[in-house]
């Protein structure tokens, strides 16, 4: 074997040797393997794959291998891929579903690749397949996935075709998936978006960056709508692009607002513009192209800003621009752009880029507002500064210079540009320089305003001192923009301060000065030399530890600490530490300065050297407690500082707790609010005193007066108060005596003044004890005076407001004579016995034996009784009591003794007023007698000086008399005289002169003449008065009007004239009369002759005169009362009142009334007193008719008055007693009414004493005939008529009739026959005498014969019938034929309600 | 004879019971006496006996002001009707 055969049988050895261990190898691969010949020939399977498969190699190997093995849709794209790639041997891949051995198909990434040979030559084709079910089943997942996305989802191959549209995107078009992948561009693209389309997804593909681009496409309905469509590459692991995904998301609406907002954007009064990305202008809003007069064209060309913009703004805004533009931030610049008509105007231009979602800058966005009004307005401000006498410069926020005034540039001497430029630095003065630098770089850093001050050299090479303020300038987000800062010249100041400063060096006080917390600032040069310190010494923070007294300095610290946080000045004292080491007191003042928006920025504070103002107060204060007067001190608030040992004493207190607070508590309770109001002047800083009880520490409370006085510094402020209190114990009982003492004398001096005006007695004692209950505490004051009887006292006046009831006062005057029952004073009587005054209390009383006692009742428990004493008797008792158990004590009894004398005084005033009254009364009404007594009698009297011919005395009715009005006043005699008939007056005189001649009584009768030309008769009489010498000095004497009596006996003489010729004839007439009366009848108006007649008038006259009572009875109509008055005029009482009631016509509420009369107001309508029948009958008769129909209680009263024989007025009280005699009458069966309870049977036997029966007239016809001449007669001669005859038939008629109404109705019969009668001859028609047909079965007594229920059914039907009318003609009593009483007793008995029927 | 007034009233309802006689007289006091009458008021007639012309008008006047004449007599009634037509 060659070597070259032997290299080549080791190489297949080796090969071999190799594909025997790749085969070993690939078994254990988790991959599927196979190995095909370089011609395409299965050759070998890895057992995976035969497994998945369940084949065996050689099925492998076998033809039908692929068409069993791939999915029958798959097959032709394996066989088709794997064909062409063998036939330019490369490489392949498919994804391809490969047929399980349990029939399942699943998905594989199928690879192949060829193995060559050294030269080259294909040898074997590898092929692996991997599992992709599961990334396939994800895939298809994801698709539903994509479908449901609204966005359009296109998959490209890595060269541009379409692999994949998602649901929304073929539905966009309205195309299927198919038609989709391969629908040419121009059908979808809007026809002016391809070319910018496709130029940017071509350069995006060939590039392999992502792209987008914004198209309209075209919807299935032809409506083309904007889309931004984005690419994105998917690379493998190469980094090569295997798929681009595109995303299409409609912008339609973006787009349409974009379009609104750039057709807004032209109405903006801005110039607005958009820049891409390098720059290139894509856009110009209306408003820029209308400002530069250009097209949007000229506008994109490159020269346009160098044609608009301001040739020396043109650098700066493109520096600008540059800059902003490589850094990609927004940038702003001020610069001036020409107008169209050449004007430049200032515009503030501001540029901003638009950025993608990568941050890349896709727009720049430009504005120019125009601002040459604010530019102006800025020129002018500048010129404004430069005018202002300050140096103002403008910093940058970091502290770049960027303007100064021109009073700066003056002063330093260059220009705006040097100064900008920094060639010239403020010449501060070297000592200031590195502090003024410090702090300004501080002062910006804090970002806050801050000021310092340094000096400044000005051009001259002086330097002057400058106040420099720094105030920030912040944009609206609050963000620092700029430095403002202003110098202002204080070297004036500066000076003024150093002259200050020399001037506190100078004062002998310390003053200091802290910062508005507190720290030390400064501290004046007597302070420093006091503690021997160096001014560093001051700023030490042990300065304060070492200054001040140690038993000082806690409080100081504190006091001072609550000072400075309250804002409010204050002031402390302390002992501080002098350079020889002696500690000296000092008063410290501190005083905030505030800034003018009030803040405190400053504390200054004096301390002044007060050791030897201490030392005099400790000096005073030992002083002090050595004086004998209570002495405080007080601070300018009015807290107590110190108590001196005095007022320490008294209180028992120590001095701290004096000063603890609460010292108020030592006052009087009474005191503590009055002494709180007085001490409000404190706040007034005014002195003022006040008094006050005060506790001693006894427990006693004594009287102070306290004076406060304020002590003022030099400025009149109120530093302390001193207070003294002074006892004034004694003093106040001194002033409280002499206010008792002024009291008492007020007392006594009031009542003396009551005492003077006359009032009346009760009524000033009274007055007394309101005055004295003023002075004297006390429940009760009482005055008893004594009862006639001298022994007895009654309570006159009772004080007592809060009384239970059990003193009262009693009625009547002082004088009052008649004793009281009411009254029981004992005690008070007592002391009237006695003439002894009594005070005590109420065991004293009990003691005394007294119970009961009114005073003990009303619950007093102290009293002081005292005698009124008069001249030679005790007049009365004046009476004190407390319900307190506090005793009368000797200042009170003497006040009350001596008010007791007053009140004697005013008792025996009251006596002799009363004495004196009552005589004036006496006088008076003996006065008012006489005059009364005159003008009764009419007659006047007078007295008449004759010599002077002088009325010296006249009454009022002899004024009367004349003719003369007494109220004209006094008349003379001559007109007295002068009244006098002139015939008469010679008669007059003479009678005087005949008086006074032989001095004896006269009387003459003259006549008066009066002016009315009436005469008066008057009688005079008069007799001398004579003097002691038997003269005549007046003629008094009386004279009567007689003219009534003259008047009367001259018609008395004519009367009695008159009355002898009218007795004359009346005797002639009542003989006549007599002698007629007697002819018809022994009775008067009693007619008849008949047997029963004659019975009952037998019975009259033996009746008569015996004075029984006598009962009629009889039916209606009969005469009863005939009867009884002929009793009367038979009987003893005929001269007397025949009184006759008819009790049946008087309602039962006025019976009583009528019978026994009535007082005024007894009941409503006794408008005055009326006398009863009873009354009227007294020493006569009384007749009761009807006496059956009385009321019970009638009945009642009658039967008393028949029995006692008094009665009393109905409202009355008082008992009558009259002598009556009683005749009674009824048509009622009274035993019956007895029975039936209607009527009283003890008044029955009462009025039953004698009963006289009168017959009906049916029982008496014999008398009907001369009834009825003796009746036709006087009707006819009450008519006028002359009636001779009588007609024998009438006369049979009426004998024959039965007279149901007895004799009143024979009269009617009679009187109407009479009227009608037109003859002589009296007659009836027989009609009227027919009698009426009764009811069945009726009659008086046939009703009663029926039974109840038959007898209420007549009843009843007859009131129906009637109407409820009973009595008359037409009554229901003359329908049942029966009498009305009957009818009524019987309606009564059976509860028949008659009144029902009135309606019916 | 007098007049007697009498009164009953259960608080809503006052009777005024006249006895005797009413005439020009007394319609004064009966006119005052019903002006202190807050309650409505029936009159009594029963107990009267007489009555004059003034009477009549004034019962008739009060029945017209809704006063309601109760038990009154058929002649006063017959009159009052008469002096109302008249």
């Amino acid at each position: 074997m060659s070597a070259g055969e032997q290299r080549a049988f080791n190489k297949a050895e080796d090969g071999q040797q190799a594909e025997k261990e790749f085969r070993r190898l690939s078994d254990v691969l988790p991959q599927y393997m196979c190995v095909y010949g370089a011609d395409g020939t299965p050759l070998f399977a890895n057992e995976g794959l035969l497994d998945y498969f369940g084949f065996t190699l050689d099925d492998f190997r076998a033809s039908d291998f692929q068409s069993r093995a791939f999915h029958p849709d798959d097959l032709a794209r394996v066989q088709s891929t794997r064909n062409d790639a063998m036939y330019r041997g490369e490489g392949w891949e498919i994804e391809a579903r490969i047929r399980r051995k349990d029939g399942q198909y699943r998905w594989f990434l199928i690879r192949g690749k060829p193995l060559r040979d050294e030269e080259g030559k294909i040898v074997r084709w590898f092929s692996s397949g991997v599992d992709i079910e599961d990334r396939k089943q994800a895939h298809r997942e994801l698709e539903q996935l994509v479908d449901a996305v609204p966005q359009h989802v296109v998959v490209l191959t890595g060269d541009g075709h379409r692999l994949y549209g998602n649901q929304a995107a073929c539905e966009y078009h309205g195309l299927t998936h198919e038609q989709f992948l391969v629908e040419p561009i121009t059908n979808c693209f809007h026809p002016e978006d391809i070319e910018t389309y496709s130029r940017k997804r071509n350069d995006g593909i060939a590039t392999a960056n992502p792209w987008e681009a914004e198209a309209r496409l075209r919807r299935k309905d032809a409506k083309y709508r904007w889309f931004l469509i984005r690419g994105k590459a998917l690379r493998n692991e190469q980094g090569s692009v295997v798929r681009w995904y595109l995303t299409r998301t409609d912008i339609e609406d973006r787009k349409v607002a974009e379009l609104e907002l750039r057709r807004l954007i032209d109405v903006v009064p801005q110039y607005i513009r958009v820049d891409d990305q390098e720059g290139k202008i894509i856009y110009a809003n209306d408003r820029l192209l209308d400002y530069f007069g250009m097209t949007l064209e000229e506008v994109q060309a490159t020269d346009f800003r160098a044609r608009v913009c301001h040739p020396e703004d043109l650098d700066r805004v493109s520096s600008a621009r540059k800059q902003a533009f490589s850094r990609g931030v927004g940038w702003e610049v001020e610069a001036r752009l020409r107008r169209k008509d050449g004007q430049y105007r200032w515009f503030l231009n501001r540029y901003n880029p638009l950025r993608d979602e990568q941050g890349n800058i896709v727009r720049w966005y430009a504005t120019g507002t125009d601002i040459e009004d604010r530019k102006q307005a800025e020129r002018e401000l500048q010129q404004l500064v430069d005018a202002v006498p300050q140096h103002i410069v403008m910093h940058s926020a970091q502290g770049r210079r960027l303007y100064a005034n021109k009073v700066s540039l003056d002063f330093l001497g260059c220009t705006l540009q040097d100064f900008l430029d920094d060639k010239k630095s403020p010449p501060f003065h070297a000592d200031d320089v590195a502090s003024f630098f410090e702090a300004r770089q501080r002062g910006i850093s804090s970002g806050m305003p801050f000021e310092m001050e340094a000096r400044l050299r000005r051009n001259d090479g002086k330097y002057r001192w400058f106040l420099f303020r720094y105030s920030p300038h912040r944009n609206g987000q609050g963000k620092i923009t700029g430095w403002y800062s202003t110098g202002t010249d204080i070297e004036d100041r500066k000076q003024a301060e150093r002259e200050l400063q020399q001037l506190v060096d100078a004062v002998p006080h310390f003053m200091t000065m802290l910062s508005d917390d507190g720290r030390r600032l400064y501290v004046n040069k007597v302070a420093l030399d006091f503690f021997g310190w160096k001014p560093q010494d001051f700023f030490d923070d042990n300065a304060t530890t070492r200054a001040f007294h140690q038993e000082d300095l806690p409080n100081f610290l504190e006091k001072r600490r609550r000072g400075i946080s309250s804002g409010a000045p204050f002031e402390l004292e302390a002992r501080i530490l002098r350079n020889d080491g002696q500690y000296r007191w000092f008063l410290f003042l501190y005083n905030p300065f505030r800034n003018e928006q009030g803040q405190i920025v400053r504390w200054y504070a004096t301390g002044t050297d007060i050791e030897d103002r201490k030392r005099a107060e400790r000096e005073l204060q030992q002083l002090v407690d050595t004086i004998p007067h209570q002495v405080v001190v007080l601070n300018a608030e009015g807290r107590l500082l110190y108590g001196n040992r005095v007022v320490l004493d008294f209180l028992g207190w120590t001095l701290e707790e004096f000063l603890r607070g609460d010292a108020i508590r030592a006052f009087h309770p009474d005191d503590r609010v009055d002494f709180q109001l007085a001490c409000r002047a404190f706040s007034q800083g005014l002195p003022f005193e006040t008094e006050a009880r005060l506790h001693r520490k006894d427990g006693q409370y004594r009287w102070f007066l306290f004076l406060y006085n304020p002590s003022r510094n030099e400025q009149g402020q109120i530093v302390r108060w001193y207070g003294t209190g002074t006892d004034i114990e004694d003093r106040k009982q001194a002033e409280s005596a002499l206010r008792r003492s002024e009291a008492r004398l007020r007392l006594l001096l009031e009542f003396t003044n009551k005492l003077v005006t006359n009032l009346e007695l009760r009524e000033l004692l009274r007055v007394a004890a309101q005055s004295l209950r003023k002075v004297i505490a006390c429940d009760l004051i009482g005055v008893f005076l004594p009862h006639s009887d001298g022994q007895t006292l009654r309570s006159f006046v009772i004080d007592f407001p809060e009384s239970k009831g059990f003193l009262q006062e009693e009625a009547g005057d002082a004088t009052q004579r008649r004793p009281i029952s009411l009254g029981n004073h004992p005690l008070a009587e007592m002391v009237f016995r006695t003439g002894k005054a009594w005070i005590g209390n109420e065991y004293d009383v009990l003691q005394l034996g007294f119970k009961n006692l009114p005073p003990l009742a009303e619950g007093l428990k102290t009293g002081c009784v005292l005698p009124i004493l008069g001249r030679d008797r005790v007049l009365g008792v004046l009476g004190l009591g407390r319900r307190e158990p506090k005793p009368f004590d000797s200042y009170e009894v003497d006040l009350l003794r001596q008010v007791a004398d007053q009140i004697a005084i005013a008792i025996v005033n009251a006596l002799a007023v009363e004495d004196r009254r009552q005589a004036e009364n006496a006088l008076r009404r003996s006065e008012a007698y006489l005059e009364e007594a005159q003008q009764l009698s009419h007659t006047g009297s007078f007295a008449h000086d004759v010599a002077q011919n002088e009325i010296v005395y006249w009454s009022a009715q002899s004024y009367r008399n004349f003719g003369f009005d007494p109220a004209n006043g006094p008349i003379l005699w001559e007109e007295a005289r002068a009244r006098i008939h002139p015939d008469d007056r010679g008669k007059v005189d003479e009678c005087q002169q005949k008086a006074m001649r032989e001095k004896t009584r006269t009387a003459v009768d003259f006549r008066v003449l009066l002016p009315d030309g009436s005469v008066r008769h008057i009688h005079s009489q008069c007799r001398p008065v004579l003097n002691a010498a038997n003269e005549v000095v007046e003629l008094v004497g009386t004279n009567i009007d007689v003219t009534e009596q003259y008047t009367a006996r001259m018609a008395l003489e004519k009367a009695l004239e008159e009355n002898k010729r009218l007795k004359d004839e009346l005797y002639r007439e009542n003989l006549a009369l007599k002698e007629e009366i007697d002819q018809s009848s022994m009775f008067e108006e009693i007619v008849g002759t008949s047997k029963a007649l004659r019975r009952v008038l037998v019975q009259v006259a033996k009746v008569a005169p015996a004075d029984s009572t006598v009962l009629i009875t009889g039916e209606t109509g009969t005469g009863k009362e005939l009867i009884a008055r002929a009793i009367h005029k038979r009987s003893e009482r005929s001269s007397r009142a025949f009184v006759s009631v008819n009790c049946a016509a008087i309602p039962a509420t006025l019976i009583g009334s009528e019978l026994f009369g009535h007082e005024k107001g007894a009941f409503t309508g006794a408008m005055q007193r009326r006398l009863g029948r009873f009354e009227l009958a007294d020493g006569g008769t009384l007749f009761l008719d009807e006496v059956g129909d009385l009321p019970p209680e009638t009945q009642v009263a009658l039967l008393r008055v028949l029995q006692e024989r008094q009665f009393e007025r109905i409202g009355g009280t008082q008992r009558i007693t009259v002598d009556v005699r009683i005749i009674a009458a009824t048509n009622r069966d009274l035993k019956a009414a007895v029975t039936a309870g209607t009527f009283r049977s003890d008044l029955f036997y009462r009025l039953n004493v004698f009963p006289i029966a009168v017959p009906p007239l049916r029982e008496r016809k014999d008398d009907i005939p001369l009834l009825v001449q003796y009746l036709t007669e006087r009707y006819a001669s009450k008519a006028g008529k002359k009636i001779k005859n009588i007609h024998k038939k009438t006369l049979e008629l009426f004998q024959a009739y039965d007279w149901p109404g007895n004799i009143r109705e024979l009269q009617n019969v009679v009187e109407r026959a009479v009227i009608l009668c037109d003859g002589e001859t009296f007659s009836v028609e027989e009609s009227w005498l027919q009698p009426e047909i009764p009811l069945p079965g009726l009659g008086p007594n046939s009703l009663a014969r029926l039974g109840a229920e038959r007898e209420r059914e007549l009843i009843e039907a007859a009131l129906t019938e009637t109407k409820g009318r009973i009595a008359g003609p037409m009554g229901a009593a003359a329908k049942l034929g029966i009498p009305r009483s009957t009818l009524e007793t019987k309606i009564r008995k059976l509860g028949i309600k008659k009144h029902r029927f009135n309606s019916v | 004879m007098t007049l007697r007034i009498d009164k009953v009233s259960d608080g809503r309802l006052a009777i005024l019971r006249l006895s005797g006689r009413l005439e020009s007289q007394q319609l004064g006091e009966l006119k005052a006496y019903m002006k202190g009458i807050t309650e409505s008021v029936t009159i009594d007639l029963s107990q009267v006996r007489l009555v004059d012309r003034d009477a009549v008008c004034f019962l008739a006047a009060c029945e017209a002001a809704g006063v309601e004449l109760s038990q009154c007599s058929p002649y006063i009634r017959e009159w009052i009707n008469r002096e109302r037509a008249s």
